[in-house]
Formats: C-alpha cells, structure tokens, sequence
C-alpha cells in the first residue's frame, strides 16, 4: 500500500466511531488509503459490512504472532488500542506508505487535509501539542496545562510520519517504547503511548510541532480555541483557522467541556452532532472487549493484568493467561491472590 | 419620517420616545424612589411579595439576606410537598430542598452547581447561598453553559418521513370530488387552489379550495401523485381526503367548468408530494402561481433557519460545514432539489410578507421564479395620547415584557438570563403575557394572561401594564411578526436580535428600539443600566399609541 495511508486502531465496541472517522475521510480525503487495525476478535454471527468502511483491516494478532495472548493479557483495552500503533506504524510503513497518519477512532474530519500532507514534505514527524497557547485562568491552567503536563505534551491521537530516514528511524523508536509499556500507569512516568512522546523533537530530525488551532481540538484546548460556526457556514477556530478535525475524547470530568467552553454554542453544537452521527453509523451493539475476559468467561480484573505483567516469574509460568484449568493463571489466582478475581 | 409629524430628538442616531408624560417620567426609574413606593405598598401582588421577601425575616440571618434572590413561587410549584411542611419554601429549600436537588429558581441548578464546586459540595453549604454571596463574585455559573441549547441539542434528530396517521380516511374520488366542486362553483369568479393556509389576501369571490398533506413532515416529499393522501377544505368547509392525482383528475374533468380566472398559491408545502403539486398545476392551468413566503422552507426544511433547532444559520451554501453538522443537512439537499424542480416550473411570483424575509430570500435562494416582492410594509399610524393618569409624579421600574410561549425559538432563554441578571432590581418590573397554559410561575415576573381567541386582547394588556420594552430575542427569522406590530401599537418599544427579521427591522425602521448581535449583547443593555438610560432619552417625548395602516398598490389604506 503506497501514497498516503490513514490508519486507526479499535475495539469492536468502538465501530461506531471508528466508522464515522473513516467515512470522514472517505468524504475529505478520498486520495487516502484507510487502514483500520482490530484489536479484537470475531464474533459469531455479526455483520462484518463496516469492513467496507476501509481499504485494509490489520489483524492487531498477526503483529505479534505468538507473543499476541501475552501482550494483549497485559493490557486494559485502552492500552492495547494504543500499544498495536507502533507495530502497525512499523508494518505499513514497511509496505512502502510515502506518508503515513494515524488517527484515533474518536476523532472526526471537518475539511480536507491536504496541508497536513504538504507538512510531512517538509518535515518528518507531525505531532499536534495538546496545549499551543498559555491558559490565562486558575483553573483552566489546571485543566489543561496541568494535565498535559502528566499525560503527555503532544496528543497521540493524531501523529504523522514520513516514510524518510527520520521518519523510519522515529517509526523504530516508538514501536519498541510501546511494546515494553504502554500502560496507564502515571506514577511510573507512562501514559499509554503518549507520554513517551515528549522525547520526540528532541530525540528526532524534522519533527515539526502542528500549532494550527483547527487541527486536533479537543476539551483540553477549548479554552483556547474559540470554535464558531460563521454565516457563510464555515466553521472557524479563533476566527480564522477552518476546523480540520477534532477529538471527541470521553473524560473522566463531563464538565470539562463546560469549563472549556462556556457560553460559545459551536462545541455543543459538535458533540451534538457526533454523538447523532456515531448513533447512525450502522454499527453493532456494543458487547464488550473480546481479551477483557478469561477464556472460560470470567472477567478479568485490572489488577490480575497488572500482577501478571509486573511478575515475570508469573509470566514465565503462564504463558498464556487466558486458559482455565488446574494450572492455569486463574487457577493460581483463586489459590493465592483470590482478592484479584 | 415619523408618524405624527414630529421629528423625534436623535441620540446616537436613534429617535427615542417613552411611555408616560415628562411630569411622571422626570421622577420614574429612580431607584431610591421607587423602593420608597413599594415600602408604602403601592404596588401589586408580585412586586409587592419581593418586597414583603426583602422584609422577612428568618431567624437565620442568612435566609434574610438570601430572601431576595430566592423565588417563593417557582419553588412552591417544584415542590409542592413543602406544604404539608410547617416550613416556608425557602427554609424548606435549607433544610431539605437542595439536598434534594431542587432549585430555588428557574435559573439555578442546584445539582449542576454542587456537582461543578467540589469545595461547595465538600463543604456541606447550602448552594444557593454560596452562589448569591461568593460564587457569583468568583464568576461560577449557575448552571450548565446553553443549558437550553444543550437540551434541545440532546434531543435533537434529523427530520424523519411523514409519520402514518392511523386510520386514513376513505379517500374521495375524482368523481366525487369532481361533484362537490362543480355544486360550489356557481356564482364563482375565479378559483383558487391554495396550498397551507388560505392567503389573507384571497380575493372576495372566488371560491377557494384549500390543500393539505395528511400526513405532516418538515419537507416536500418524493411520494407519487396517486399515493399522495391530500386533506381538502372548499371555502372553510372539510371536503375530505383525496389522493393528488385524483384532485388533478378532476380539475381536468372541470376545466371547463371552472372560471376563466384561476390561481395557485403556496403557503405551506411541507409535507406536500412534488409530483403531486406539480400534476394539479398542469391540470389548473392557473393565470398567477405565487409563492408566500410565511417561512423558509424553501431555503431549508428548518424553515427558521435553525441550525441544529438551536441557533439562526444565516442560510449558507447546502454543501457548507455548518450543513454538515446541522441535522437539517441532508435533508436541506433533497428539499432544495425538490423546490427546484416546483419552482422550475411554476415560475412563482414570490411574495414576502415583509421586506427584510424577501431580503433575506433572495440572499440565499437561486430558485427561478417570475417576480418577486414585498407586501406593503407595515406603518403606525399614531393615535391620541392617553390621558393622564394617577401614576404621574411617582417612581416606576423599567416594565419589560415577553410575549407569547416560553421556548428557545423565541427567545425565552435570553428573557430567563435577564430574570438572573436583574429580577432582584427595583429598577426593573418583568412580565411575561402569554396563554394561561404559556405562563411559568415565577416570583420575579408579572404573569399575564392574554386571551387565546381576542387578537385585540395582547394589546389591551400592553397598554393596560404600560410596557415600556419588549424583549423578542428570537434566534430564528421570522418573516412577519404581529405580536411585534401589536406591541408597538401599545406604544412598547422593542429589544431584539439583528436576526430576529421583522421585529429587528420593525425596531429599526421605526425607530423604537434596538437591535442586538447576540443574547450577550440583550442581557448587557439591561445588566450595564442602559436599558434605563434609554427609557430616560425618551422622556421628551410622549407614549406612541398608534393603529396599523397598510398601504395598498392603489394608495388606500387598509
């Protein structure tokens, strides 16, 4: 797959949105090539037509071969969606993509991104910051600069990469990060794949910084990105910017948004709109991720994933976690630590 | 030029009048005054009870000070189990009422409020009181931002297709139809075919056959001429129910029959099946097709031109952004391609029913049609001034009203956030008039019940109440606006959006009023006292009453 590639990674809980992204750029990039990369497993009987939605469907499994079962047992779903980026990343670079971007299946396209394209001509690495301009309040500075601060400077939900020395060379880097900790685990420094990502211009040639407030707006920059909608039908950040494309991101703080913006109508506007586009994608009923529970049903606990991964001793002796029986990880789990079931 | 030959004072560019005559007016809008007037109890019942609230007293002295804000009737109405309480409604709210999540006014959410303020919650505090004595000064909100946008947005879905109503009628057939029409023609000298509404302007006898879809929906439809289900009403009667294509049938079969004059009008065709419009014109063969536009719908099918239900689009190109996110956006595209083809070919002279809905039209319609225009605009013609009454010399508030349902559409939000921002000010009396089932109970405001079926009765009261503004924040335009002429002809002057349509341009063009960008800009005139200095600019001049006149192409007034 060569030219421009656009890939996301997902759950199957996550279609619905995942599909509005990409008929996203289906309408605004049609040039592009859509990739999707599943991080889940069939389900009997559902309606596979999303696949239509996509140019190719990665299955997250056949990057790790017979690492998978591990890997994905030391991961929450959240973490897997983001761990599989770098291997993906690596893969389709490998398959001669000119220019590759992921974006995050919350994210939805409002215009056409040929700048983005023009951008990675000339640099390497795209990265869009969470923040690009000082908060001026107390508490918007706790909002967002405080929190960029400890998950990350730059959003991993959107990244791009040129299929360049620099580039390759990045692509390498960020794919071994993510294979040994891609977690949620801030006191250990990490932030999914995203805190890592501090290091990048520092570590990298050519990585240029995208401070253009219409691309990758989300709560954590509202304060500062003044979203409208003009009557001409333009949809303008600061008054300026056309809004490229923006990160529904669900929070744990429903009030953020509140905080961030306001009185200003266009944000509500766009959740609005989201969430009624998301509801009509056609996609299947939210079930559950397929790895969230053990292979006899029983749901696995974050801190049972968490002793695993930690223990190597553990991880030697499980090798696959999943299975139930008389040796198995579970099995261990009910005799020793059966707090964690 | 102003109606009764006078020319107005100009104070930044505007011609300014007031209610009431200097003597009384040179004393009102005092504040210090007037709070010295209802001290004496001078004033009625709603005033007087924020008055009588200011005075209680609780053994709290907290609640004494919170009495104010506090609105004794909308709570009372929430919770109507206070009352078998040996409390009033706000020590039940301190004990027990925000514990519960219920409000002390329409616009303070108590659960917002403890759910956005940790310290508040933490603190155990009776919210409404932090809000009123620190909160406010801090600049937290009362309630979620756009909270009303935001319920309508939550709500919000695309149009859907034409709902079946249960059972359908058994449709009439052309013979039949064919039948009962040829029964009413005699003595008939034109035929009308009117679509929606019958116009007001029908010309005296012609006889007029009025058409409806049975089935309502917010755009024309795709449906064949012979399913098209059509209601039919000949000269006020119901005729029934007759499927389009056998309406065309037996107009064929008439033709000659009918009178030489005819006519299709189009008011309302939401709904309507375009094969089946398009098949009766051909079978009418009409002299004059118009088009009114009573909204525009012919421009989109939210025919307030609300993007989302929630804010005035200006009407932009179908393929836009904004159409993009609006939930009226797909459906925009196939009612465009729908009016094009009826315009097409009906070549409709197009009629407004005031000048900035045609301005407005042809900025953002490319339909074809024969002519276009609009009908001769509204003047005020003034009348005597009243006589003087018993409220010379004494202190008055600022009397704002509202008029009519309390929704979005109309700018009840914006009124709501005027009650927050200055509804415990002496300087200012709110009113609300509308329907009795129209009316929220509500402390802060004067309720006025206007009779449903009395056009003269909004202007009686008016008059009654001497209003001095009234508020139409409406978002969406709206191409003629009776409550605003009404409110005028009662000597009001009017407080609008720059795109509510006519009320701004009535505002304008008469030079009674003012007309803002946005809601912020509405609640500033208020919040920063220039609604005050406004109303003191017109004591010069005396209240406008006035009649309407409308000037006909042949000059008489109508």
């Amino acid at each position: 797959m060569t030219g421009v590639v656009a890939f996301t990674s997902f759950i199957r809980d996550d279609l619905a949105r995942a599909l509005t992204l990409a008929r996203g750029l289906a309408a605004h990039c049609p040039a592009w090539a859509r990739v999707a990369v599943l991080v889940d497993q069939p389900r009997p009987g559902e309606d596979e037509s999303w696949r239509e939605a996509f140019d190719l469907v990665l299955d997250a499994e056949a990057l790790y071969g017979d690492e998978w079962r591990g890997f994905v047992f030391a991961h929450e779903a959240s973490e897997a969606r983001a761990a599989v980026k770098g291997r993906a990343l690596a893969q389709i670079l490998a398959n001669g993509a000119q220019k590759v971007f992921f974006f995050s299946p919350d994210i939805a396209i409002f215009h056409e991104l040929s700048d983005l394209e023009r951008r990675l001509d000339a640099a390497s690495i795209l990265l869009t910051p969470h923040q690009s301009e000082p908060n001026a309040s107390a508490q918007a500075i706790a909002d967002n600069e405080a929190k960029t601060q400890r998950y990350g400077i730059y959003n991993l939900g959107f990244l791009g990469v040129c299929n360049d020395v620099a580039g390759a060379a990045f692509a390498r880097w960020y794919s071994g990060r993510l294979d040994e900790g891609c977690y949620d685990d801030a006191p250990a420094g990490l932030y999914l794949d995203q805190k890592c990502a501090d290091l990048a211009p520092a570590l990298f040639d050519r990585v240029e910084i995208l401070r253009d407030p219409g691309c990758n707006v989300a709560c954590w920059n509202l304060s500062r990105r003044r979203v409208e909608i003009a009557r001409d039908g333009a949809i303008l950040v600061n008054g300026e910017a056309p809004l490229k494309f923006y990160q529904f991101a669900e929070v744990d703080d429903p009030l953020w948004i509140d905080r961030s913006a306001g009185r200003r109508l266009a944000p509500y506007e766009l959740e609005a709109y989201y969430d009624r586009t998301c509801a009509a994608a056609g996609a299947p009923a939210a079930r559950g991720w397929a790895f969230a529970r053990f292979d006899g049903g029983a749901p696995i606990a974050r801190a049972a994933r968490r002793l695993w991964r930690r223990d190597r001793d553990l991880a030697a002796r499980f090798a696959d976690p999943f299975v139930e029986g008389p040796r198995s990880y579970r099995a261990y789990l009910q005799a020793n630590r059966p707090e964690l079931l | 030029m102003n109606p009764n030959g006078r020319t107005p004072p100009v104070s930044n560019g505007e011609a300014l009048r007031v209610h009431g005559t200097p003597a009384e007016l040179r004393t009102r809008l005092i504040q210090a005054a007037y709070e010295a007037a209802v001290a004496e109890g001078r004033y009625e019942a709603p005033l007087a009870r924020r008055a009588a609230s200011r005075a209680r007293l609780y053994r709290d002295g907290r609640l004494t000070l919170l009495a104010p804000y506090f609105d004794y009737a909308f709570y009372a109405d929430a919770c109507p189990d206070f009352a078998a309480s040996a409390l009033d409604e706000l020590e039940h709210y301190n004990f027990f009422g925000w514990r519960q999540s219920l409000n002390p006014t329409a616009w303070f959410d108590t659960a917002y409020y403890l759910a956005a303020n940790a310290d508040v919650r933490a603190a155990g505090d009776n919210p409404f009181w932090h809000y009123i004595f620190k909160g406010r000064a801090e600049g937290r909100t009362s309630q979620r931002p756009r909270h009303a946008e935001r319920m309508i947005l939550e709500r919000t879905r695309s149009p859907e297709a034409p709902e079946a109503a249960a059972p359908d009628p058994t449709p009439l057939g052309a013979d039949e139809l064919a039948a009962r029409l040829v029964a009413a023609l005699p003595g008939a000298q034109g035929f009308l075919y009117a679509v929606g509404a019958r116009p007001p302007c029908a010309p005296t006898g012609w006889l007029c056959l009025q058409a409806a879809p049975l089935r309502a929906a917010a755009t024309l439809t795709a449906m064949p001429a012979a399913w098209a289900q059509t209601r039919l009403i000949l000269d006020g009667e119901p005729l029934g129910v007759a499927m389009d294509a056998e309406i065309a049938k037996a107009i064929v079969a008439l033709r000659e029959a009918l009178p030489a004059e005819r006519a299709l009008v189009v008011n309302d065709a939401a709904g309507c099946s375009v094969e089946g419009l398009l098949s009766i014109e051909a079978a009418l063969e009409p002299g004059r097709r118009e088009f009114h536009l009573g909204d525009f719908a012919s421009i989109c099918p939210s025919a307030r031109l609300l993007r989302n239900d929630v804010a005035f689009c200006g009407a932009p190109p179908p393929g836009s952004p904004a159409c993009g996110i609006c939930s009226y956006g797909e459906a925009r595209k196939a009612q465009l391609a729908a009016m094009q083809r009826l315009f097409q070919r009906c070549r409709f002279a197009v009629v407004a029913p005031s000048e900035p809905a045609l301005a407005l039209w042809r900025a953002a319609s490319d339909l074809p049609h024969e002519s276009a225009e609009a009908m001769a605009p509204t003047r005020l013609e003034p009348l005597p001034d009243p006589a003087e009454d018993d409220l010379v010399g004494e202190a008055q508030p600022v009397r704002v009203a509202y008029l009519g349902a309390p929704t979005l559409a109309e700018g009840w939000p914006t009124y709501e956030r005027l009650l927050e921002a200055c509804g415990d000010l002496a300087a200012y009396a709110f009113h609300h008039f509308g329907h009795a089932a129209e009316l929220k109970p509500r402390g802060q405001l004067f309720s006025v019940e206007t009779a449903p079926d009395d056009a003269t009765s909004l202007r009686a009261k008016l008059i009654e109440r001497r209003i001095d503004l009234v508020v139409m924040a409406r978002e969406g335009p709206q191409t003629h606006s009776p409550e605003a002429i009404e409110a005028l002809t009662a000597g009001c002057d009017l407080v609008a959006l720059a795109h509510s349509g006519h009320a701004a341009w009535l505002a304008q063009a008469e030079r009674r009023g003012r007309a803002f960008e946005t809601d912020e800009d509405v609640v500033a005139f208020f919040v920063e006292g220039r609604a005050i200095a406004y109303m003191r600019e017109r004591e010069r001049f005396p209240r406008p009453l006035a009649r309407v006149r409308r000037d006909r192409d042949d000059g008489e007034a109508t």
